[in-house]
């Protein structure tokens, strides 16, 4: 299960997806994650579906690969639409003992688990398309205007770069922690929450070390080849708008305005 | 030319007891030379790599690199371009996401040119055998392929040195065996010089000179012949032959005499069928 999440994953596929500026791609996936919150009804979900599809066709990514992703934040998922569905006021349709379910609730849980389902495909999309470096410049592009205010962009984008980048040796290193840990009979999967939560603290920690000695060599063989942060600094992908990343970003934008402008207005 | 003239290091444990990791140490590097230094651990020999390119500045001493002293703050990134250094540990040198973001890395902070690094860096992974693979990402490697594109991220920013400590201590017999040879292409065909530091007595026996450290101290110093001559002494710091020149002696203790010493597999073999 551990290696199934895809965020901080790349596959490179030489699509169009793929080809946008990281910054068009990034402020794309924001504009969505907002419009998604403010969508509320059949038909917009139906369209949101389409954008999604599309996108995903477009990328060349396998579906099965982003569908996979979602299974680790399942639980995530229930708990919020299970909470939605009790903890909401409004209509009772069906009451048993101190436990209420209302109409609204069973409205605002499907839509909870719709949004979320939309959030995770889309994240998982965006660093499934686009290599952590480029990544990292995108977000240093974007951050580059608050670098006036003393905003250390390019160590943010570096900090960020580096943690997507580690992300799936230290899932292979979680993996080998669990199964050295059980050949000398922990055991993970039987038991309550608390004691399953317990349980954890044999890998939690060998993690943690192993991860501080990662940060350690890795800052010495950065700057044993010449990093020394954004002074002098070049970049092999330098980034450019083009008139696709310009319509991308229009195109979203502009789902984004009439959701804000209608929510104003109804 | 490297030049290490009485380098001295020590550093205080945590009960202020200070350990010299270093003693007065003396080492010439010529350009084109092929130098292994061996050693156990704690014989100070990754403190002394990290005096190479000014990841530790002498404290007592001197490195000089070429004409450049290390101490000044001011030449430490020339210093680090000329001297490339690779790690121990595969995984935790590789910064991009993919084999020529991780090569590009590299030349970003040596400001190269942005529309000229694609044909720097298929160069570079080329020149390692991982010309094919540019678009990998790390965890999609071997630890062999992951050490080779790590000294072609090196050989791209264009180091007159290469340093290399411990490059094969983690590495499968496959692994370790693709880095020592391509080591000894780079050696051979581009004159490059290497500094290969280990703990595998069949790696330096590839190379034109040895450096035995021991506690802090040079030990023993020349060519491997001569370095494995010395055998009762290997064995008093306990650093084991390399395996034919082993497998050899235990011959020789059954009666077989040998014209000569032996230090690789295929000289073994060269002896052997001559003995009858």
């Amino acid at each position: 299960m551990i290696k199934d999440i895809t965020i901080g994953q790349y596959i490179y596929k030489d699509s169009v997806v793929h080809k946008l500026d990281p910054r068009t791609k990034i402020l794309a996936s924001m504009f969505f994650m907002f419009g998604i919150f403010l969508i509320n009804n059949i038909s917009e979900y139906i369209f949101v579906l389409i954008l999604s599809a599309l996108t995903i066709i477009m990328s060349q990514i396998p579906v099965m690969k982003i569908l996979k992703g979602l299974k680790p934040i399942l639980p995530l998922m229930m708990i919020t639409v299970i909470m939605n569905m009790f903890f909401t006021q409004g209509t009772v349709i069906f009451s048993w003992a101190f436990i209420n379910i209302t109409r609204e609730g069973i409205y605002l849980a499907g839509f909870m688990g719709i949004r979320i389902f939309f959030l995770i495909i889309f994240t998982s999309l965006l660093t499934l398309t686009t290599s952590p470096i480029t990544l990292t410049n995108g977000i240093e592009g974007l951050l580059t205007p608050l670098k006036r205010f003393k905003v250390p962009s390019h160590e943010i984008a570096m900090m960020m770069s580096i943690a997507l980048r580690f992300i799936p040796t230290l899932i292979d290193e979680t993996d080998k922690i669990m199964k050295a840990q059980k050949a000398r009979g922990a055991d993970f999967e039987s038991g309550n929450i608390i004691k399953r939560t317990k349980s954890l603290v044999p890998i939690l920690i060998p993690l943690f070390i192993s991860a501080f000695t990662r940060a350690d060599e890795l800052a010495m063989a950065m700057e044993a080849r010449g990093y020394r942060g954004d002074e002098g600094r070049t970049r092999f992908k330098e980034l450019n708008y083009k008139t696709i990343d310009k319509i991308i970003l229009l195109i979203f934008a502009l789902i984004l305005i009439f959701l804000i402008i209608r929510k104003i207005i109804l | 030319m490297i030049k290490i003239i009485d380098l001295e290091h020590e550093y205080k444990k945590d009960n202020n007891e200070s350990i010299k990791t270093l003693n007065k140490i003396n080492i010439d590097i010529k350009k084109g030379d092929f130098v292994s230094i061996i050693g156990h651990n704690g014989s100070g020999k990754s403190t002394l790599a990290k005096h190479l390119n000014g990841l530790i500045i002498p404290q007592k001493g001197e490195v000089i690199i070429d004409d450049i002293t290390v101490t000044d703050d001011n030449n430490i990134w020339e210093i680090r371009r000329r001297v490339g250094m690779v790690f121990q540990n595969p995984d935790n040198q590789f910064v991009g996401g993919t084999i020529e973001e991780d090569i590009a890395f590299g030349l970003e902070n040596i400001g190269f040119p942005s529309k000229d690094m694609m044909e720097r860096i298929i160069y570079a992974a080329s020149k390692v055998g991982m010309g094919d693979y540019l678009k990998r990402p790390p965890h999609k490697l071997s630890g062999g392929q992951k050490q080779r594109s790590a000294i072609g991220s090196v050989l791209a920013m264009e180091p007159d040195y290469l340093v290399l400590d411990e490059p094969t201590s983690m590495l499968d017999p496959k692994g370790r065996k693709e880095v020592i040879e391509v080591l000894r292409e780079l050696n051979k065909k581009d004159n490059m010089t290497i500094v290969l530091i280990t703990h595998f007595m069949d790696e330096v026996v590839y190379s034109d000179r040895v450096i035995v450290m021991d506690q802090g101290n040079i030990v023993l110093q020349g060519s491997p012949k001569e370095v494995f001559h010395n055998r009762e002494m290997l064995k008093n710091i306990n650093l084991e032959l390399p395996k034919a020149a082993i497998l050899q002696k235990m011959l020789e203790e059954k009666g077989i005499n040998f014209k000569d010493e032996v230090l690789t597999k295929e000289d073994l073999v060269e002896e052997i069928w001559q003995l009858f």
